[in-house]
């Protein structure tokens, strides 16, 4: 079989099915081969959805001949973060706990993109619980520490580590992550690729494990911007059963090749990172400055770590009030996280209210300090990777030494994508990250791919089977 | 502008020990430092958040939705 197919962006998978060169169910074939044999290898795969996969993949074959093309990603097989549910497969959640935890029903997004033709071939590896628990160090699944392609030794990041590992190694075209606070754009960027994270409201919840009901987003993760954009196109859109969607049509367009951006810089952004990630921070800069107008942006000085943090702990305290308070929590793989939510049953109300109402404003403030420009950037990370048993806290800067922008952009349920930038310490990559205001996904996703255009950092793939 | 707590410590150790009343042998004595920390983290925070003013008119977003024409 064609071992070219790995390591393709979505649009010229979707040509070479038009043109009849791949079929959907030979695709499908490849992709489940290459995740089952590969996946385990960086803990990244929970579930082969094999049966599940092969009837799509039929399904979509037999509509391409029947003439009924419903778009790009049809015949594209993809893998899912295992918080979403899929019927007929575990829904592990990445915890234990819910090993045989079972949903007769698709998430929203799931749904969605079966509607448009994808194929999905596995469900990938998560921290368990979204890592809401306070884990400290990447041993926190029952899939074992997310090992990163690039070098199996370091951390894949988290919680979306499967999908990180999964696309950056080839085994998926493309992936579904989520986030609350971080966990689309760290193993984007600790594993070289391209993570999107949309607007809260954006995309339903429907069907995820809920975290923190005001911070949860689904978003993709893929080669490339351009990736992001379509796979964004395809799931977007209001939900009856997730409240918090906005009926705001998303059609992802590619930007005229010669347009020239407005990017603010967020000012002092780079602190505190390691010098390779700040110097691949300044490299990017000066591409940018190729095609956009770079001015600096400082946020407000607002507590907005102290809000995320409130707000996560008081949400996802009564998500899993339950779980915690009946012991079950000693199940969980990562030894903090059997002991650390216990501080989750005793948010008094009052705080977490008053997270709400200054969030309001600090919402606020930030989408007007934002509004001028068509990106915000910011190294989407500190770091790079760290060691598979290295604990967080001997590597990362802690949460509030430095700018804020991941405790701010998350708070004000902004989107944010990260793009691979260059390679750091070990020969780990660094990620920019691209942040807009609220619903200009097309804006940030179009200065993403200009960069992308004019770099060829995504073009970098590790040394894989 | 209200002010902090005015001994958060005092708070976190009664909050340990109403944890560790209500949940007993849950926490092990060698998580407890850690723990302590988690709690002092969250004093911290809430302290914090009280020094940013608020009125009357500040609402919080909620999602709560009243059922039109009775569903």
């Amino acid at each position: 079989m064609a071992a070219e197919f790995a390591f393709q962006p979505i649009r010229e998978l979707a040509r070479r099915i038009r043109s009849g060169k791949v079929r959907p169910t030979e695709l499908t074939e490849y992709f489940l081969d290459r995740l089952g044999r590969l996946g385990p290898a960086y803990n990244a795969l929970v579930t082969l959805t094999r049966e599940r996969a092969l009837r799509e993949a039929a399904e979509a074959e037999a509509d391409l001949r029947a003439g009924r093309d419903r778009g790009l990603l049809h015949g594209i097989p993809y893998g899912a973060k295992d918080l979403l549910a899929a019927a007929g497969y575990p829904t592990t959640w990445g915890a234990g706990p819910f090993r045989e935890q079972r949903f007769d029903y698709d998430a929203t997004v799931i749904r969605r993109l079966r509607e448009a033709g994808a194929v999905l071939v596995g469900k990938l590896a998560t921290v368990e619980l979204a890592g809401g628990m306070g884990y400290t160090q990447p041993n926190a699944a029952f899939t074992g520490p997310g090992k990163n392609p690039w070098n199996p030794a370091f951390w894949s990041g988290g919680s979306s580590n499967g999908p990180g590992s999964a696309v950056a190694a080839g085994l998926v075209p493309f992936a579904l992550g989520t986030e609350t606070w971080g966990s689309i754009i760290t193993p984007s960027a600790f594993c070289g690729v391209s993570g999107l994270r949309p607007t809260f409201g954006r995309v339903s919840r429907f069907g995820a494990m809920p975290l923190s009901w005001s911070l949860d987003k689904i978003g993709p993760m893929g080669l490339t911007a351009d990736d992001c954009g379509i796979v964004l196109e395809a799931i977007a859109g209001p939900d009856p059963a997730d409240p918090t969607t906005v009926d705001r049509p998303f059609s992802w367009e590619l930007p005229e090749p010669d347009r020239r951006f407005r990017v603010g810089v967020v000012k002092g952004a780079a602190e505190n990172a390691q010098a390779e990630v700040a110097r691949n921070f300044e490299a990017s800069l000066r591409v940018l400055a190729e095609f956009c107008t770079l001015e600096d942006v400082e946020l407000p000085g607002l507590p907005f770590n102290e809000l995320a943090s409130t707000i996560l702990f008081a949400e996802a305290g009564s998500v899993f009030e339950d779980f915690i308070t009946s012991g079950r929590v000693a199940e969980l793989t990562a030894p903090e996280d059997r002991y650390r939510p216990y501080a989750y049953l005793i948010v008094p109300a009052k705080d977490y209210l008053r997270a709400l109402r200054l969030r309001k404003k600090a919402v606020r403030l930030l989408n007007d300090l934002f509004a001028p420009y068509d990106a915000v950037v910011s190294p989407s990370r500190l770091t790079v990777a760290g060691g598979i048993d290295q604990d967080f806290r001997t590597y990362m800067p802690p949460r509030t030494a430095g700018v804020p922008i991941s405790a701010a952009e998350n708070v004000a349920g902004l989107p944010g994508i990260s793009v691979p930038n260059g390679f750091g310490q070990h020969g780990l990559p660094t990620g920019i990250q691209f942040t807009g205001v609220a619903f200009s996904e097309g804006r940030i996703l179009g200065v993403a791919h200009a960069y992308q255009l004019r770099t060829d950092w995504h073009l970098h793939h590790p040394p894989v089977g | 502008m209200t002010e902090p707590l005015p001994d958060p410590n005092f708070q976190v150790e009664q909050l340990l020990a109403l944890l560790k009343a209500t949940f007993p042998d849950r926490i092990r004595p060698e998580d407890e430092a850690d723990l302590r920390a988690r709690l002092q983290s969250s004093a911290d925070r809430a302290a914090e958040l009280r020094c940013h003013r608020l009125d009357f008119t500040d609402e919080p977003d909620v999602v709560f939705r009243a059922i039109p024409d009775g569903g």
